[in-house]
């Protein structure tokens, strides 16, 4: 299959998860055999030239809160617009894209960032097939102006979803998509998140020394993110109180919040906590070998990390918070640890792993070999491209021009840009 | 076979709670023609906008649904609501009125998107040229004109362009047999707006000859103006008439007279005053011939000599005003001829009728291209 894969972000230019996950997909599709080529924005800062990796669309780079904050708000409102909902420039570059390449199907990702809305729409004017794989609640994040779902972009967005594909990472992100605004009305397929590469060697030793070796990691230390590094540490700081001290906790992450370091000092914490900085995904892969347990007390809307699975495969035992995506696929005492999103669950469960009769090793093992055989990209790869197969045979009973999809979203572009600048202006007498 | 919904999406529509102009009556009588002369295979949703949600059958077959206005516009023609994409999805086909509003350009975009037929017809609203710079009219797949100048005044364009005079309501202005009355006057029908070149008809009517200009005083000082035209001669306004004394203006008219003008009295330059004249068609519906000024779409609903004159300048209206005053047996026959030419082309129901062809076509075409691609 020839295979048009749209996404925001392409590594070595990425945010996280989502785009390092765009890039094991099309290796893996590449290895077997399909012809891929990946659509993406310009990149932050310089990378090297791929030749299937064509770095043409513009990046409304709405994660520089700086500039932001400096800006005017007309000129926020205007790039939201630009990132979520449309960008002509963008579908210009998508109709070249489809023109020389001549797909069978698009496979999107992530398109916050450069209008995603509006390509998906031109996808479905111009006919193509497509499959989009979430990994987040971007159709909401499309649908939203001014902080809000629109409803009459949501149903927009369903009409054009009723002729494509979804393969999400977990139920519950389906279920939030669902809850907040556009439905998934079209197939959706439930596809776990994976490893990728050879298989690594997986611990066998726990507790050496009598020392709980845990580890907690996220691209960002920020409270507002979400993924709870900070109620980890105020479960490392509960359990201190409960009399255990033989525990290490390194944190992975760059820190943009000085609260982290902070908190470790005023709990005397600082013998036990290490701040590790960021570090390469592959490298932090390596380590995990290292530990016992990957503690993660991320939120409700976490659809499925790629690290605890990671940690997983190396025998590093998974604690969830029970609430995550991540939770719904692995058995509680069989492959992980679940624990309510509290500091004081997250202690009870750490503790436990403490008791000296408790079985870490059988648990590490069992991870271990369930990430390697139901989790494993060799695995998820087939479902993956039985979807893009299934949808590049579907029949469409409709198909556009280049011509016209770009002058409707030119216009579509305008309109929006009107509609924002009307806004702006004081509403006359 | 099931009957088939056309969505009109008009900016405005007729009714003292949004706008009274030729504009909005049209849509509405295509509307009533379509409907009634397919006897339910085509049904209409008359889309307009409003500070509140409204809907109401206003014809047999003819729905009229206001939706809400997302938020008031600075020109009323752009404006646009958050239900119409759920109002387009419902159609079968749009046909949209007015060309270059952000209305219709935000229905032609909502339209295109959700692959429906799309039909468009200006009215000379203009607010906006978004549309026009993006060569937007490729964007429709038929444009139906009221005349052939309105037809000339879309760019060229690869979009068929079908010409279908008139639609306005013959039957309801025809004359009672039974019921003569003397036509004994002049009459104008129309908004008083300094492009319907009503001081020129004033300056140019002879003295002594009753001329009544009935219709809304629009704009007060060109109201002032052709009072101050009009002291001295036989001259009645009449601001609030009604249906049935507009109809009893016409049936008193030895000439129904449209004088619009290109270039108004404050220099004010139209490109298009008349994209057809209703009130024109309308009192030679009545019977009364037609006399019209020698300029956009007007000399096309005149036959010279036959069902009224068409006129050059002030000097030649008078003449032609006087000819008519002083031959009531020729204004008989011209009247008479004119209600039968209007009643057989331009009738809302004839008009209806080949308007439902076209849009037939654009069906058949649009399910047999979909067949087609699946």
């Amino acid at each position: 299959m020839k295979i048009l894969v749209v996404s925001n972000f392409y590594p070595p230019d990425c945010m996280g998860g989502y785009e390092m996950g765009c890039r094991d997909a099309v290796e893996a599709l590449e290895a077997r055999g399909h012809d891929v080529l990946v659509l993406s924005a310009a990149p932050r800062g310089p990378v090297p030239s791929e030749p299937k990796v064509r770095r043409a669309l513009r990046l409304t780079d709405i994660w520089d809160e700086y500039s932001f904050r400096e800006g005017s708000l007309d000129v926020a409102r205007l790039d939201q617009v630009r990132a979520r909902q449309i960008d002509a420039f963008n579908v210009h570059a998508l109709l070249d894209a489809i023109a020389d390449f001549q797909p069978d199907a698009v496979y999107l990702w992530m398109t916050i960032g450069i209008g995603g809305l509006g390509l998906l729409a031109a996808i479905e004017h111009m006919g193509i097939p497509w499959v989009w794989h979430l990994m987040d609640d971007v159709p909401s994040m499309l649908c939203r102006v001014d902080h809000a779902v629109v409803p009459a972009l949501a149903r927009e967005f369903e009409r054009i979803a009723e002729q494509g594909s979804f393969l999400a990472c977990s139920r519950r992100l389906v279920d939030e998509i669902d809850a907040n605004g556009p439905r998934l009305l079209g197939r959706v397929e439930i596809v776990p998140n994976w490893i990728a590469g050879p298989r690594r060697s997986s611990r066998k030793n726990y507790k050496t020394d009598g020392i709980l070796r845990m580890v907690t990691a996220s691209a960002r230390l920020d409270r507002r993110n979400g993924k709870g590094i900070d109620l980890v540490l105020e479960a490392a700081a509960l359990l201190r109180e409960r009399g255990c001290e033989r525990f290490r906790l390194d944190v992975h992450g760059l820190t943009v919040d000085p609260w982290f370091e902070d908190f470790v000092q005023r709990r005397g914490l600082a013998g036990h906590v290490r701040f590790q900085g960021a570090i390469p995904r592959e490298e932090l892969r390596e380590r995990f070998v290292d530990y016992d347990l990957f503690v993660f007390a991320t939120h409700a809307r976490e659809p499925f990390a790629f690290a605890p699975l990671e940690a997983a495969e190396r025998g590093c035992v998974p604690v969830f918070s029970d609430i995550c995506g991540n939770a719904e696929w692995f058995v509680h005492g069989v492959h992980c640890l679940k624990a309510a999103r509290t500091a004081p669950a997250f202690a009870d469960a750490l503790e436990r792993a403490f008791a000296p009769d408790f079985d870490l090793a059988n648990l590490g093992r069992r991870a271990a070999a369930v990430v390697r055989r139901d989790f494993h990209l060799d695995a998820v790869v087939l479902k993956i491209e039985r979807a893009l197969a299934k949808a590049a045979q579907r029949a469409r009973n409709r198909k556009g021009t280049a011509e016209e999809t770009y002058r409707a979203a030119l216009l579509a572009e305008k309109l929006a840009a009107i509609w924002i600048y009307e806004s702006s202006l004081p509403r006359s007498a | 076979m099931a009957s088939r919904t056309i969505a009109y999406v008009t900016p405005l529509y007729f009714g003292d709670e949004s706008y009274i102009g030729g504009g909005e009556r049209y849509p509405l009588n295509l509307a009533r023609g379509v409907a009634e002369a397919t006897a339910g295979a085509f049904r209409v949703e008359l889309i307009s906008f409003g500070a509140g949600r409204a809907v109401r059958e206003i014809a047999p077959g003819v729905t009229l649904r206001v939706l809400l206005a997302a938020r008031p516009p600075r020109n009323p023609l752009d404006v646009v609501s958050w239900d119409l994409p759920e109002m387009i999805a419902r159609a079968d086909l749009v046909h949209v009125h007015q060309a270059y509003t952000r209305c219709s350009e935000t229905a032609i975009l909502v339209a295109a998107q959700q692959r429906k037929p799309i039909c468009l017809t200006d009215h000379g609203g203009d607010s906006s040229s978004l549309g026009r710079g993006l060569g937007m009219i490729e964007m429709v797949d038929r444009i139906v004109a009221q005349s052939d100048f309105a037809a000339s005044l879309f760019p060229k364009t690869k979009t068929p362009i079908e010409v279908i005079k008139g639609g306005i309501d013959a039957q309801g202005f025809r004359n009672d047999e039974n019921d003569p009355r003397p036509r004994d006057r002049v009459v104008f029908v129309g908004r008083l707006l300094p492009h319907k070149g009503i001081d020129r008809l004033i300056a140019a009517l002879p003295a002594g000859m009753p001329l009544t200009v009935c219709g809304r005083a629009v704009r007060a000082d060109y109201f002032a103006y052709l009072k101050t035209l009009a002291l001295g001669k036989n001259v009645t306004f009449v601001n609030d008439a009604d249906d049935n004394a507009i109809l009893d203006l016409y049936a008193r008219a030895f000439a129904v007279v449209l004088p619009s003008v290109r270039e108004d009295c404050y220099g004010n330059v139209y490109q298009a005053p008349e994209l057809m004249g209703m009130s024109l068609l309308e009192g030679m519906a009545a019977g009364a011939p037609g006399l019209g000024a020698r300029t956009t779409s007007i000399p096309e609903f005149i036959r010279q000599n036959e069902t009224g004159f068409v006129f050059d300048d002030a000097e030649d209206l008078s003449t032609k005003l006087r000819l008519l005053a002083e031959n009531p047996a020729l204004v008989a026959r011209m009247g008479r001829e004119a209600s039968r030419v209007v009643g057989r082309d331009y009738d809302l129901r004839a008009v209806g009728s080949k308007l439902a062809d076209v849009y037939d076509r654009m069906l058949r075409r649009f399910e047999a291209s979909r067949e087609a691609a699946a």
